[in-house]
């Protein structure tokens, strides 16, 4: 990847030469993923979809080669995700669950980047927006728009010192945001107490289910399922087979991505003697939903992209020939 | 603005000033203390009696703890041009696009109004899990940093 | 819009996710529910309380709510059905002071069975505020109590109103305001609730 400016300091950048081409964003944007990682911090956030408003409270910290993270919902529930590298644990205090998941550690987000076919800014407009103050710190605002209509419009606000991601947004086509999320305050560096990092929820009790999300089995493009209709942009990223829940039969799923979007598509076998779910298109804040059926196989199709995105694409599969 | 919410009381104050007013924090503090007031003088003239009782913080603070209820984008959204432009992209022929939605006669509704019919449910808890696996596989590819995670836990899944 | 329509556009705000449109509702229908449910209950601190456990058993079933019927005739089946579990489950029978059955007393007046449930203090709370609410009517200007008459105890639209009083409807939305602030501004002393600023 070569960038045709001038390279940047990341130490000590000024703001006065603003980035104003589509390949400073997306090197802005870059950085901002790799900080994300490698940087040790903790703040408070604000989420917020439709109407709704949450803050949380996020620690990370980089020990070794070890990511360890903690999120804490302080409205409502004390709903926790916990993440050490890759293993992800959800505690949900309200139906009493603890759900383990494993992150793709396969592909990662720079992988996708390069310009020319394929890229990101085939399907999107990148432009670099003005500064702008956010939680008090100087911010490079980052303008995300989509070329067609099977994706959502984003805007991200890095802080132009450590190039952390402090604000972002998902909007839709008329421009209503479907969901933000706007650190409050932020504290970069330092000793974060380990105590911060540990789950609050007690599973001593014994009331606690756990269920095992984690993937048995990644299968590749096995030809079990084939994909008819494409979305512009977004490749296969994954696929495999996981438990998706105790009493439905093995599941596949397969995860669809443009870079910034994903799509999962869900495929299971419906379980015996339960009622058919209801088909059709859902909202659930900022991920839409599209649920069909083919024959007696459900096709769940899920994703930070507008209904016609996942209505294409599910629309579109069948089995395959074995 | 509190004119408008007068008017909002009287259900005369058109969707997308009432959506304004909901979303403002300015106005939400005040919508609830003038609804309270004008309700009271409401029930005042109509010489009801109870007229001290008031238990909307109580229910309202339990409210708080309460899973938020979910129910879907309303199906006018379909009815957009740019979508029905998306489904003939799809291969789907627009007439049989329209077709397709109003042999669902339960879920189309006619523009003009905002009636129940076009509103469905979806059962939050069961869509818990895909949520999760969802949001973990296609972490690493997103741009979120650090904050992926709170889509998997901010929907407010319940019992 | 009507009164049925103007509830259901905030049925689907709270399925929407907005917790606060949900307030509003509660503010509309929470004393028209607490007296229907005293018919059962009798007691005016534990109807209150039924009253409260009605809401919340609403909030839990609204996406189950379609707009079939109107928003109040679903929440009066909750609030019945929950009253008879309530004393089913504090073992005492629905019956009214004249030994009526539950069913009988959804039948009744209201104002008849409900001079047996309140309390001295609260009926005075409840005149004190009606003789405010009178006298600051009596000094509003003809126009703005006409509007707000036509609008509270006549139940009009805003349109039927503009008809009546020969104006335009911003003219009528204006005057329903500002007789309402007037009033307010003679009740604040007697109630003197700080807002609270929780939810």
């Amino acid at each position: 990847m070569r960038y045709p400016v001038i390279c940047l300091l990341l130490a000590g950048f000024s703001l006065p030469t603003l980035a104003q081409s589509s390949a400073d964003a997306l090197r802005w944007m870059q950085r901002a993923n790799e900080v994300s990682r490698s940087l040790t911090y903790t703040g408070t956030f604000i989420y917020q979809s439709d109407s709704r408003t949450e803050t949380s409270r996020l620690a990370h910290v980089v020990d070794g080669g070890r990511e360890l993270e903690r999120l804490e919902v302080l409205d409502g529930s004390p709903r926790e995700v916990l993440r050490d590298n890759n293993e992800v644990k959800c505690y949900l205090p309200d139906s009493h669950l603890l759900v383990l998941e494993r992150r793709n550690t396969r592909r990662s987000f720079p992988a996708l980047l390069p310009e020319g076919p394929g890229g990101l800014a085939e399907v999107y407009l990148i432009r670099s927006g003005i500064p702008v103050r956010v939680a008090g710190f100087e911010t490079q605002s980052i303008l995300v728009d989509p070329r067609d209509e099977f994706r959502y419009g984003r805007q991200f606000w890095v802080d132009a010192k450590s190039g952390l991601l402090l604000k972002s947004s998902l909007r839709a086509e008329n421009g209503e945001s479907l969901e933000s999320f706007t650190f409050t305050e932020l504290r970069i560096g330092g000793t974060i107490d380990r105590e911060a990092l540990k789950a609050h929820a007690s599973t001593r009790s014994g009331e606690w289910k756990i269920h095992d999300l984690r993937s048995t089995e990644s299968t590749g493009d096995d030809g079990a399922w084939v994909f008819r209709n494409q979305i512009p942009g977004f490749r296969r990223v994954s696929e495999m087979k996981r438990p998706s829940r105790p009493d439905v039969p093995e599941s596949r799923h397969v995860v669809f991505s443009d870079g910034l979007a994903a799509i999962s598509v869900f495929i299971e076998s419906l379980p015996e003697g339960k009622p058919r779910p209801e088909p059709g298109m859902f909202a659930m804040g900022a991920i839409n939903v599209y649920k069909r059926f083919a024959g007696d196989i459900l096709l769940v199709v899920m994703g930070d992209v507008p209904p016609a995105a996942l209505k294409r694409l599910g629309d579109g599969i069948e089995a395959g020939k074995r | 603005m509190k004119e408008k919410i007068s008017a909002l009381f009287d259900g005369q104050l058109d969707d997308d000033e009432t959506t304004r007013l909901f979303v403002s924090s300015a106005g939400k503090a005040v919508l609830r203390q003038d609804c309270r007031s004008y309700q009271l003088i409401g029930d005042a003239l109509r010489n009801e009696t109870l007229l001290d009782a008031d238990i909307t913080d109580a229910v309202m603070l339990r409210l708080l703890d309460e899973p938020t209820v979910l129910a879907p984008r309303p199906r006018l959204a379909w009815h957009r041009p740019t979508m029905a432009l998306a489904a003939s992209l799809a291969g789907v022929s627009i007439v049989g696009w329209l077709a397709m939605q109003q042999s669902k006669e339960s879920v189309v509704a006619p523009l003009a109004q905002n009636t129940p019919a076009a509103v469905r449910t979806v059962v939050a808890h069961d869509m818990q899990e895909y949520v999760i696996a969802h949001q973990a596989q296609s972490a690493n590819m997103q741009f979120q940093g650090g904050t992926e995670h709170i889509r998997t836990v901010a929907l407010g899944y319940g019992k | 819009m009507g009164e049925r329509e103007a509830d259901q556009a905030l049925v689907e705000r709270v399925q929407a996710g907005d917790k606060q449109a949900f307030g509003l509702l509660v503010t509309k229908y929470q004393r028209k529910l607490i007296r229907l449910v005293a018919r059962l209950v009798r007691d005016p601190a534990e109807a209150e309380d039924v009253a409260q456990e009605t809401f919340i058993k609403a909030y839990r079933a609204l996406p189950n709510f379609r707009g079939d019927s109107a928003f109040y005739t679903w929440l009066y089946r909750i609030g019945i059905n929950t009253a008879k579990n309530w004393l089913v489950a504090n073992g005492r029978r629905a019956t009214t002071s004249s030994g009526v059955s539950s069913e009988d007393a959804e039948q009744y007046d209201e104002g008849e069975l409900l001079r047996d449930v309140d309390t001295p203090e609260r009926v005075l709370m409840s005149k004190q505020i009606v003789d405010v609410v009178n006298a600051a009517m009596e000094r509003l200007p003809d126009d703005l109590k006409t509007a707000i008459t036509l609008r509270e105890i006549d139940g009009m639209a805003y349109e039927e109103i503009a008809q009546v009083m020969d104006c335009p409807i911003g003219t009528v939305r204006s005057r329903i305001f500002r007789a309402r602030e007037a009033i307010a501004l003679e009740l604040r002393p007697l109630l003197d609730t700080a807002p609270d600023t929780r939810w």
